[in-house]
Formats: structure tokens, C-alpha cells, sequence
């Protein structure tokens, strides 16, 4: 036991009494598994096909079970009726673009792969709602990490506005080698190895991520029916993602009372922000049910949004200037060219040529030093504005 | 006054001190001086101090000298021509005593239970304490103590006999028929027609019962040690049930005729295993039978499976709303500065009102107002002070009372950042003021303000606190009627302050004001009955809600929920009545009206429709005192007790309530931020009743008392929310809280021991909590209609007690509590949903976190007896959580990159150990 003296040992224990209360993980013991139809089914107000996604609730550590063969159709109470047609399992695609008119009331009706039908309570297209701006700003976090905060700026239309937001990330990686040659094999047996251009770059890269994190606001509590810097994103200044040059496409949709308290809902369940208090869970309503069967369970969301949307972009400079950014850590390895080790390596798939360094010496590193589009790809995106 | 209390403690247990007695040899010689001047100069030689009457010696001047002799022979010699006994007692005091002196007054139990109990006429008061500290030759019961003869060293007869004549105290008739007892009640004789006796007893020490038809019981300790004559006056039983309350009679847990009730006297708390060395009446309480806590290290207590928001609290009258510090790890109230607690979770008399689960009636320690005392404690995290400060002595006095904590000091001096962020500190101070202006009227004002102020996210500060006023003045008309008005103002508050950086920084507030009048009166026959009767008013302000931004780069708009104002009054009755000896009743009625009042808007619904924003038909403005709504109803309290034999009692009881105001709470344990609501037009107050049966048992005197009780309880109108609700700033919290139907039964059992070196005890609760949201509405509606397990449902519920005296200044105790596991919702699967993975809960409640069980335990020291000693000290050392469990205090799931997972959390899951230092002057 090091020595601590008296002091250090009582304010230690104090310590651990008054602060650090202990959270662990821990197995809850699998209760019966529940087979529920989940239904994401968010129509905005841009004139496209719409994608609705159907799929089942599936045990702890399996995959998400996909729900094929069902019918899905959209109505309204003018009379217009939208198929939506199985694109790949879960996913189902209106047959023709459209968008939902204002003022019509719209109803989605699914039919499930074992027959079971449900249907939404009707809901009509929300008001309009727009993002001001986006802005990145240099900011430090509460624990002192040094990044950059995007931040939103909107307003609704409505009185009482709620508002959910996501975002799509695009951002450019450079690889940290770009050798015009690469090295194949060109016999197993007797092991040959040659040295050959390249027929494609594998230097820079564009990646693209959409958000998985619930953004709601309300605007309804803040002033002006406004929101005002809301963050969206915060990245560290080290993360690669703002390495080089980075895009965010942030949307905003306007949506009902009920959208807003299902998201709320999931949201709250998954977050923990607070230990010493506890949201009660229990099973989220939604809107939709099943249509002879009320006790049959659904987790269902139908909405018709309007939607607004802005992107920006920014380089690393215009945010942290000629502060240290990602620093990636590759290093080259050199070898002779009969080595087996070369070749056992370059066989794998897993290394890749670098240069030849000095003449006879034959320099590999790890894939992902040489090859972007391990994590991305080359074509530069429809969207994408270099500085 | 304090030399004076000695010298009565010392007389009830000189046994005790003449075993401890070591005597030096003495040399003294007087020359021409009395008796009484004899032992003045006995004192200044030999530094003991000896109390005496002077009139007991005559003026004869004695000469004597003595070389070389103990103590013992010096004053066998002196007193040998009086008769006049001696006892030294504790060396450094010497008691004199004639043969059968008459002490008026007598305290109630041994060292440190100086307090005396309060002229309450209720029989459910006067039951008995739930620790005894005596030790196995003493009781605490009162008892005077009487020497017959004079002891004679050769006299070796095994009995001797006891004359004497009983008489009227008041008129100075001869009482005929008054039975005299022993202590396991076998009649020794009983008093003729001219009030007179003759018994037998056998040498030494006797404990006589004296009962007679009309006049108050009472105990006496007889020491005799020769044939003698022992006259006695009684008084009236009016004078009896006060007196019956100062010290319940060995069976007060069987006549009394409610059952569930309960009395923890805070003296015996601190036999009790501390949590961080602070010792705590409430602790006690809620180790008792049909009482549980919300988990470790929560707040608030599930009573007989009612919700946490049941429980009327009560300081000195005042209703504290959160009773508790840092999470429900330490009592709000200064333990040095309490009397007793009384536990009602039964029949709840009427004089209480507005809670339909229990009633803890916390009272400030009652004071002599003769000299300056005082009590502190310095254990780990907080400190402790109280003063008792006379003011005009022998009438008033004031006591001051402070306590800390000082975690965040210690917090600070840590090298961890995280730590250094976090704040956890709290404080609370009292004062009373008590005056006896005449022998029938007292004045007592109490004040008492707490505060805590905690972050454990470093982004939220939550600040509460509770003030409170009480005074009282309680007046006797004549010897059967005393009445008392008392008006209370309570306050309760808390804020959050959010400070994220970002533009919606906030500082969030809570308010509630409660203002009570109320007329309580206690009328008291000698024929067999009692009254109590009054009436209360409560007038309540609230601030339900407000905002305003923290900072002037946030944008949150000051917005702040409607004042709610309502209006509680009262009226009750009941009557105690003995319809025969073995037979007797309690029936009260108490009837509430309760209004809600403007200025106020309120929302009309759409009837037949679910209860949302969307639903709102009407928006109804009322102007300022306009009632709103109007509730209220009668209240049933009656209970009736059947004694089969004296030790043996049957008790059943009904009771039915109205509660007016609701807790909002959206967690499932009671957390610092719960707010509170009161009944409007769209929420109804909830309604519970009661049937209560016991069986109660004492066997060997008092020694053992066991129990059986059971209840059934329904309730209405019980609120719970809808899944994810936010209660918060929500001006249509009606839309999203539900009223259900509670339902709860159990069976509690508890064996006591009071006596001996070891004492303590051990209750098991079989009980049941259940609770019904039906709808027609599928909102609306949990578990499809059906009953199902309430938060706190926990059927099996052991807690054990145990004390043990290895000699007077060591002792060690344990406590040692088991309950079932609370009901939680979990995950019965996962689904995608827009990109993430989230959870999916079963039914609510249809799973139980691990079962709960802690062991504590402490070794108590009580500083050393010593001789002229200004000060009692006391050391606890303690260990809680001795098994280290890890008994979680909440189970949450987190949902991280698409994975959920289960996380349980728990504010000690080490054993913890602790020292305190108290002391006492």
C-alpha cells in the first residue's frame, strides 16, 4: 500500500463516500423477448420518392430483423393514394415522387408480412420552419477539450414550434503516403513481386456520416420563436474530420406534438445525463396501431414535416489556424525485395507499397496510410466547394 | 438544578455506585459543631459533596475525631443515632436520606433522558420507547423510590411487613380497594374501607403496582429493610393520564387502542449504527415494520405501500416537505435537538389531517430552562452544535441548534478536477424558545431553516431548503381541560441552475408556502372517557414553476407557471371511551374542505377525449379568491382494542382520508426536485381507507413485546405519469399525469426486547403494493388496465435491531435491513429507429432489481464516569454497509452508439466506516 499520509487517506476516503457513488454495467437477466413492428415513416415536404422503413425489434447482440413482403400506402383525404414498393428488406419507396399538399390529412396504412394491419391516426403537413445559419465556432468543452462547435440558428412559424433536427458530415481525408506504383504478386509459388503504376488514385478521399443522435427544440420556451446557437456538433480539434476540410448539411423539420414527445421519449431513454434521477421507461406509443388488435404492440411514428436545410464548410485553418491538428501515425518499413517477410505482407492484402527508398530497399506501411478508400471514397461529392 | 437531578438519579441506582465505591482513609476531627456543619467540613476534606436536608439534624453540637478510617465508617458513626441512611454514590457525592422521604419529582429514565415528555393527553403517545437504555436492575419508567427502615446489617430477616394508608392527594379521603401489586402482578393486599394495608415484602428491593378504580396507577420502588409504615395519596386519574403519558405503564402498548403507531425517542437513536456519524430518529423509524425507504441513499419513505408523498412530517407542528439531507443520507433535523418522534401509520388520530400514508410527528426536547448544556458532535463530514440557554431561570429557555457539512471544504482540497467541480454541502439551524409563564400556560416558538446545495453533473447546481415557523401556546383551563393554538408557517423551495454555455442556461425555481391555524383541546374524564376536539385551517401558496435565464447571453424567455392558492380547513372530534374494563373505543371524525382559488386559468377538456393540448376546449379565468373547485368530505378514525388478559389485546381499527395536495415526480425514486401540486380543477385529491388488525402481546412485564398487525388499504385518485412525461414548467401537468387506483395489504410482524444487555428487535413485513391506470384511452391506459406492482413494492421487508451492553460505557449494536427488490421496467428487445438503436421496455414494473440488504454496525464509548466531571462524552464508531453490498440505487439504460446497456448505480458500495465524537454538558 503506497503511504498516504493521515490527512490524504481521510480526505481520500471522503472522497470516495461523497462523490464517488459507483455506475456500473451490469447483466440484466433477459426477460421474455417481445416481437414488436417498428415503423419510421417521416414525409417531408421536398417533392421525392419517400422511404419508409419497417422492421422488427430483435434480441440484445442479433441483427435488426428487416421486415419484407409487407404493404405500405400512404393516404389522404383528397382521394390521392401513394404505393410504396419493397426497394431491398425494410426499406420501401413511394412508387412515384410527390409531396404532401398543406391543409390535407394524410393517413399511412401498413399490412405486415404475417397479414396484421395497422394504420396512423391522420396527420397533416406542419408549418414552415427555417434555418437562419449555421455557424462553427472554436470552442472548449466542459471537460477542456479544445474543438469546434456547430451551432444553429432557426425559427418556426408556429407558435408553439417543435423542432428536431439531424445532419449529414462530409469531410476530406488525405492519405499519409501517395506512391504512383504498387507492389503485386504476380507468382504464389515461386513468390515474385513486382512493382507496377497504380491505375487509380488512393489519395484523398471524402467521407460521408449521418447523425444517429435525437436533436429536439422547442421554441415555444425560448424568445422570439427562436432558437438561437443550439449545438448540433461539437469535434475535437485532434479528430480527423476536420483534419483537412470538413462539410456539415444540418436539416431542420417542423414537426408535430406528437412527433416531438415520441423522439423526446427515445431520447430520454437513452440518455443518462443526469444519475441521480430517472425517467420511467416503458413502451412509446406513437401514433399508429393495429387496426383489430389493440393489444398487439407497435412502435409506429407517421409524419408529414416540412423541412429547411443549409450546409457549410470549413477548412481546418479557418477554424484553429496553425494549431496542431490530426496527427496520424504511420511508419514505413523498409525491406529487400526478396525478403519472405515483403512478400508474406504484401500477400496479406494488409500492407502496401510505399517507394523504393534507397534503391533496392522496398518501403511498405499499413493499408489504411495508402488507401482513402478504405474509409471513403475518391469522387468528390455534388456538393463539395474546395477553399 | 443539574446537582438536584443527580441526586435523583443517584437514589433510584445507588446499587450500582456502591460497588464502585473506593475509599481512601480519612483523618477528620470536629469540634462543637451540628451535624449539618459536620458534613460541610466531611466535604472539604474529602472533596465529596453531601446533599442533605439541614432540618433533619437537630442543633445539638457533637465532638468527634477519627484517624485513619474510610469513608463508610465515618458516617455509619455520625448518622448512627438519627435515622438517617447514607448512599455514595458515583465517588464524589454523598446522599442522605431519611427513612421514607417522599421526592416529588422524578426524571423519566436513567442519564441523558432528561427530557421530559409533553403533557399530551393522547394515548397513542405513550408508547413505550422503542430502546431502553437501562441497565438490568433499573427501568426507565418513573418510579419513585422509597427506603422503609433503616438498614441493619444484623438483622437477616427475609420479610418484612408494610403498613400504611392511601389516601385522596387532593381531598385527603381514604381510598378504599386500591390494589398493591408486584410486577408481574400478583396482589400483595388491597386497601379497606379506612384506606389501609398491610402487605408482606420481601427484604430489599420491591417494585409495588398501585391500581384503584378512578385513580391513577402508579409504580413504586420500595427498598425496605425493616417493618415500617409507608402512607400514601394518589391522585385523581385525570392527574393519571398525564402522568400515564410521562411514562407509559409497562402495558401502554396494549391498552392503547390504536394500533400502528409508534414512538422513537431520539436519545435511543444513537444506539443505532450512524451512516458517516450522524445519528438519526428517522433511521429508526424507517427500520420499523410497514415503513421502507425508497432505496439507498433516496429520499422518502413508502408507508404500508403508500407513495412518498403520503407522509405528513411534522416539526413542533410545522410540516417540513423535504425532510432530508443529501439524497436522504442524513435527517434534515438537528438529531440533538429532538425529543421524540411519534409514528402514526395506522389509525391516524383526527387531529391530523391532509396525508393519507402516516403521520411523523417530530417534537423539539423539552428543557428544565435551569442551567446552560449543550451537545456537540464532530464526525467526518458535518458538525454539530446545540445550546440550551436559560433565559429567566426556571421558566424559559432557549435552545440554538447548527449543523453543517463540510464536504465542499473537503471537496476542494482534492486533486481530482472532477471532484474539485463537484459541490455537496448542506446546513440547518434551529431555535426554540420555550416559556412557562404559570403553572397553566406555555409559550414555545420554534424556527428552523435547512438548505442543501449539490452538483453532481458539473453543469446543474440544485439548491433546496425548507424554513420553518412554529409557535404555540398551550394553556390548561382547569386539572381536565388544557387546549393549545399553534400557528405554523412552512416554506419549501428549490432551485436548479443550468449552466451548459450554450444560450439556454437557466435558473429554474420551486416555491411552496403552507400557513397553518389551529385550535387543538384535550378534555379528560375520570369516568372512563377523553376528548380531543379542534380545528385547523391551512392556507397554501405556491409557485409552481418559474424560469429565467442564468446569464445575459441566454435566450430563455422568463416565464413562470401561475401562483396556485388554496384554502384547508378542518374540523375533528374523537372520543376514547372505556365501555368496560377490557373493552374500549376510539371514535373520531374529522371533515375536510379543501378549495382551490383564484387568480388563476384553468383548462376545460374535451370530455371523452384523452387529455391533451390538443384537446382543450376552454380556457376559464378566475379572479383572485374565487374558488375554483371544491372538495372535501368526511374522515373516519376509529379504532377499538378488547385486552384478553392484561398483557394481551386485540385492536382493529378503520380510517379513511383526504389528501388535497400530489407530489410530481417523474422518477421512481424521490429525488431534491420533486415539486408539488395541489388539487385544482382537473386534479382530484386522492382518497385512501384503511382497515387495520393487530394482535398484541407483552410477555414478562415489558420485557418482550410482540405483535402482529395487518392492513388492507385502497386508494383513489393516486397520481402516476404517463410514460416520459415532463412535469417541469408544464402548465398542463393534468395532460400528463394520470389518477389511478392503489391498492395495498400486508402482515408486519415484530418482536421486542426491551431489558437486559441486549435489546433491540427484529420485524418482518409481508406486504403487498399495487396500483391501477385504466383509460379508455390507450394514453391513458398502463398495463392494459390491469393492477400491477407499484414503485415501491417490496413484499418482504426484515429489518433487526440489535444493542449490546458490554458494561455501562461499551456497547455495540447492528442493524441489519433485507427488502425484496423494487419493481422496474426493462428492455425486452431493441429496435432501429432512424439511424439508432434504442430499447423497448416491457410492461411497466414486471421486473425487480436485485434484492436489498445491509449490515451496519457500531461500537459505542461513553466517556468515562469520573468524578466532578463537567462534561459527558461519548465516541461511535461505526461501519456502514459492513458486507459491502452493492444495493443499487437505481438501473438505467444508456443507449451509446447504438448499443444498450444496462447500468445500475450506487451511492455506497463499500463498507464505510466512520468515527463520531459527541459531547455533552
Amino acid at each position: 500500500m503506497p503511504n498516504y499520509t493521515l490527512k490524504e487517506l481521510i480526505l481520500l476516503l471522503i472522497a470516495l463516500v461523497m462523490v464517488n457513488s459507483c455506475t456500473e454495467p451490469f447483466e440484466i437477466e433477459t426477460t421474455e423477448f417481445e416481437n414488436i413492428l417498428v415503423i419510421d415513416a417521416s414525409i417531408t415536404d421536398e417533392f421525392k420518392q419517400h422511404e419508409i422503413y419497417l422492421s422488427r425489434s430483435f434480441s440484445s447482440g442479433e441483427e435488426t430483423s428487416q421486415v419484407s413482403g409487407a404493404r405500405v400506402t400512404v393516404r389522404s383525404d383528397s382521394g390521392d393514394n401513394y404505393e410504396f414498393t419493397e426497394r431491398k428488406p425494410g426499406l420501401y419507396v413511394s412508387a412515384i415522387p410527390f409531396s404532401p399538399s398543406r391543409g390535407i390529412m394524410y393517413t399511412l396504412t401498413v399490412t405486415d408480412e404475417n397479414g396484421a394491419s395497422y394504420s396512423s391516426s391522420p396527420v397533416t403537413l406542419t408549418n414552415t420552419s427555417e434555418i437562419e445559419e449555421i455557424k462553427a465556432n472554436r470552442f472548449t468543452d466542459l471537460s477542456g477539450t479544445d474543438g469546434v462547435q456547430i451551432t444553429v440558428d432557426g425559427f418556426s412559424d408556429a407558435n408553439t414550434g417543435y423542432l428536431r433536427y439531424d445532419y449529414e458530415e462530409t469531410y476530406r481525408i488525405d492519405s499519409w503516403f501517395n506512391p504512383q506504383d504498387s507492389l503485386v504478386v504476380t507468382s504464389q509459388t515461386p513468390p515474385v513481386l513486382e512493382v507496377v503504376k497504380k491505375e487509380s488514385s488512393q489519395k484523398t478521399c471524402y467521407i460521408t456520416e449521418r447523425s444517429n443522435t435525437i436533436l429536439l427544440a422547442e421554441t415555444s420556451s425560448l424568445s422570439e420563436n427562436k432558437v438561437v446557437d443550439l449545438p448540433v456538433n461539437f469535434i475535437e480539434r485532434r479528430a480527423r474530420k476536420v483534419a483537412i476540410r470538413y462539410s456539415i448539411l444540418v436539416r431542420q423539420y417542423a414537426i408535430s406534438s406528437t412527433s416531438y414527445e415520441f423522439y423526446e421519449t427515445l431520447k430520454k431513454f437513452s440518455s443518462s445525463d443526469n444519475l441521480f434521477s430517472q425517467i420511467q421507461p416503458g413502451l412509446i406509443a406513437g401514433n399508429i396501431q393495429n387496426d383489430t388488435d389493440p393489444n398487439i404492440k407497435v412502435i409506429g411514428l407517421f409524419e408529414t414535416v416540412s423541412v429547411s436545410e443549409k450546409r457549410i464548410f470549413f477548412g481546418f485553418k479557418d477554424i484553429f489556424g496553425n494549431d496542431i491538428s490530426y496527427l496520424g501515425s504511420c511508419e514505413r518499413e523498409g525491406f529487400l525485395l526478396n525478403d519472405p517477410v515483403l512478400f508474406d505482407r504484401i500477400n496479406s492484402g494488409r500492407y502496401l507499397f510505399v517507394a523504393e527508398d534507397p534503391p533496392g530497399v522496398i518501403n511498405i506501411a499499413p493499408e489504411q496510410c495508402i488507401d482513402c478508400t478504405l474509409l471513403g471514397s475518391t469522387k468528390i461529392p455534388e456538393f463539395w466547394i474546395e477553399e | 438544578m443539574k446537582g438536584s437531578l443527580i441526586i435523583i438519579c443517584s437514589l433510584f441506582c445507588f446499587h450500582l455506585s456502591i460497588a464502585q465505591f473506593k475509599s481512601d482513609k480519612i483523618s477528620i476531627a470536629f469540634n462543637g459543631v451540628t451535624l449539618a456543619q459536620a458534613f460541610s467540613q466531611l466535604d472539604e476534606v474529602t472533596g465529596y459533596t453531601t446533599y442533605f436536608y439541614p432540618q433533619w439534624f437537630s442543633n445539638d453540637l457533637i465532638n468527634k475525631s477519627y484517624r485513619e478510617k474510610d469513608l463508610e465508617f465515618i458516617l455509619e458513626d455520625l448518622l448512627k443515632d438519627n435515622s438517617i441512611n447514607y448512599f455514595i454514590y458515583e465517588p464524589g457525592r454523598i446522599i442522605l436520606t431519611k427513612n421514607n422521604s417522599i421526592y416529588d419529582e422524578l426524571p423519566e429514565g436513567f442519564f441523558g433522558k432528561e427530557e421530559k415528555a409533553p403533557l399530551a393527553a393522547n394515548p397513542a403517545n405513550n408508547a413505550s420507547p422503542i430502546f431502553y437504555q437501562s441497565s438490568p436492575n433499573l427501568t426507565t419508567v418513573k418510579t419513585e423510590t422509597i427506603r422503609i427502615g433503616k438498614e441493619d446489617k444484623a438483622n437477616d430477616k427475609k420479610s418484612y411487613i408494610l403498613k400504611g394508608r392511601i389516601t385522596d392527594a387532593v381531598s385527603g379521603n381514604a381510598i378504599p380497594d386500591m390494589s398493591i401489586l408486584t410486577s408481574n402482578n400478583i396482589v400483595l393486599g388491597v386497601t379497606n374501607e379506612t384506606g389501609t394495608y398491610s402487605i408482606s415484602l420481601s427484604a430489599g428491593r420491591n417494585l409495588l403496582n398501585f391500581r384503584g378504580l378512578g385513580y391513577e396507577s402508579d409504580k413504586k420502588e420500595v427498598i425496605i429493610f425493616n417493618d415500617g409504615y409507608l402512607n400514601l395519596s394518589f391522585n385523581e386519574s385525570v392527574e393519571q393520564l398525564e402522568e400515564v403519558v410521562v411514562e407509559g405503564d409497562i402495558y401502554s402498548n396494549i391498552e392503547e387502542v390504536s394500533g400502528g403507531s409508534e414512538e422513537v425517542g431520539s436519545e435511543e437513536s444513537k444506539t443505532i449504527p450512524l451512516v458517516l456519524g450522524e445519528r438519526d430518529v428517522m433511521k429508526v423509524a424507517t427500520a420499523l415494520p410497514g415503513i421502507s425507504t425508497a432505496g439507498e441513499g433516496a429520499t422518502g419513505f413508502n408507508v404500508r405501500g403508500g407513495r412518498a408523498d403520503q407522509n405528513l412530517i411534522l416539526l413542533d407542528g410545522a410540516t417540513i416537505y423535504n425532510p432530508q439531507h443529501f439524497f436522504g443520507i442524513f435527517s434534515a433535523i438537528n438529531p440533538f435537538s429532538i425529543g421524540k418522534l411519534d409514528v402514526y401509520k395506522g389509525n391516524i388520530p383526527p387531529k391530523y389531517g391532509g396525508r393519507l400514508s402516516s403521520v411523523f410527528d417530530m417534537q423539539i426536547r423539552e428543557r428544565d430552562h435551569a442551567k446552560l448544556r449543550g451537545e456537540a458532535s464532530v464526525g467526518p463530514v458535518t458538525g454539530n452544535v446545540v445550546l440550551d440557554i436559560p433565559v429567566v431561570k426556571e421558566k424559559s429557555s432557549v435552545m440554538i441548534g447548527g449543523r453543517g457539512a463540510y464536504a465542499n471544504w473537503i471537496l476542494r482540497q482534492l486533486d481530482d478536477e472532477e471532484l474539485q467541480n463537484s459541490s455537496a454541502s448542506f446546513y440547518d439551524g434551529v431555535i426554540n424558545y420555550a416559556h412557562d409563564i404559570d403553572e397553566n400556560n406555555e409559550l414555545t416558538a420554534t424556527a428552523y431553516y435547512s438548505n442543501d446545495d449539490f452538483s453532481i453533473a458539473s453543469d446543474s447546481l440544485f439548491i433546496y431548503n425548507n424554513r420553518l415557523l412554529a409557535l404555540r401556546w398551550q394553556h390548561r383551563f382547569n386539572d381536565k381541560h388544557v387546549g393549545e393554538l399553534q400557528v405554523t408557517n412552512s416554506n419549501y423551495g428549490f432551485n436548479i441552475e443550468y449552466e451548459r454555455g450554450a444560450n439556454n442556461d437557466f435558473d429554474l425555481g420551486f416555491n411552496m408556502n403552507e400557513s397553518t391555524a389551529k385550535f387543538n383541546f384535550n378534555y379528560l374524564n375520570n369516568s372512563g372517557w377523553s376528548l380531543n376536539y379542534g380545528l385547523e385551517g391551512k392556507w397554501y401558496v405556491s409557485e409552481p414553476g418559474s424560469i429565467k435565464p442564468l446569464n445575459a447571453e441566454s435566450a430563455v424567455q422568463t416565464t413562470s407557471l401561475q401562483q396556485e392558492k388554496a384554502l384547508e380547513g378542518a374540523g375533528y372530534a374523537s372520543v376514547n371511551y372505556d365501555l368496560t374494563k377490557k373493552l374500549s373505543v376510539d371514535a373520531g371524525l374529522r371533515f375536510s374542505v379543501f378549495s382551490a382559488l383564484g387568480e388563476r386559468t384553468q383548462f376545460q377538456y374535451l370530455e371523452g377525449n384523452p387529455r391533451n393540448r390538443a384537446n382543450i376546449t376552454d380556457t376559464l379565468n378566475y379572479g383572485k379568491n374565487e374558488p375554483i373547485k371544491t372538495y372535501g368530505g368526511p374522515e373516519v378514525r376509529a379504532g377499538i382494542r378488547y385486552l384478553i388478559t392484561p398483557s394481551f389485546s386485540v385492536k382493529a381499527g378503520y380510517n379513511n382520508a383526504i389528501q388535497y395536495i400530489h407530489m410530481l415526480t417523474n422518477n421512481t425514486t424521490v429525488s431534491p426536485i420533486d415539486t408539488w401540486k395541489l388539487s385544482d380543477l382537473n386534479i382530484e385529491p386522492q382518497r385512501g381507507q384503511q382497515f387495520s388488525f393487530g394482535l398484541f402481546k407483552n410477555i414478562d412485564a415489558d420485557a418482550y413485546e410482540i405483535s402482529l398487525e395487518g392492513f388492507y388499504k385502497t386508494s383513489t385518485n393516486v397520481l402516476d405519469f404517463k410514460t416520459g412525461a415532463d412535469l417541469l414548467l408544464n402548465e398542463n401537468v393534468e395532460s400528463e399525469v394520470l389518477q389511478g387506483d392503489g391498492r395495498s395489504y400486508g402482515v408486519e410482524f415484530l418482536i421486542r426486547k426491551n431489558k437486559g444487555r441486549l435489546n433491540g428487535w427484529l420485524g418482518y413485513t409481508y406486504s403487498r403494493s399495487l396500483l391501477r391506470l385504466d383509460s379508455e384511452f390507450e394514453e391513458e391506459r398502463v398495463n392494459d388496465g390491469e393492477y400491477f406492482p407499484s414503485n415501491f413494492d417490496k413484499p418482504h421487508d426484515l429489518s433487526m435491531v440489535a444493542n449490546y451492553k458490554f458494561t455501562r460505557r461499551f456497547s455495540f449494536s447492528a442493524n441489519f435491513i433485507y427488502q425484496t427488490g423494487r419493481p422496474v421496467t426493462v428492455p425486452v428487445g431493441n429496435i432501429s429507429f432512424n439511424g439508432a438503436q434504442y430499447a423497448v421496455y416491457s410492461d411497466r414494473n414486471s421486473f425487480r432489481i436485485p434484492d436489498f440488504y445491509r449490515l451496519d454496525l457500531a461500537f459505542n464509548i461513553e466517556g468515562n464516569h469520573k468524578l466532578k466531571k463537567a462534561a459527558h462524552s461519548f465516541w461511535s464508531l461505526s461501519i456502514y454497509n459492513a458486507l459491502g453490498r452493492n444495493n443499487p440505487y437505481s438501473v438505467f439504460y444508456v443507449t451509446d452508439s447504438g448499443e444498450v446497456e444496462a447500468y445500475k448505480s450506487s451511492i455506497f458500495a463499500i463498507p464505510v466506516p466512520s468515527i463520531t465524537y459527541n459531547i455533552k454538558f
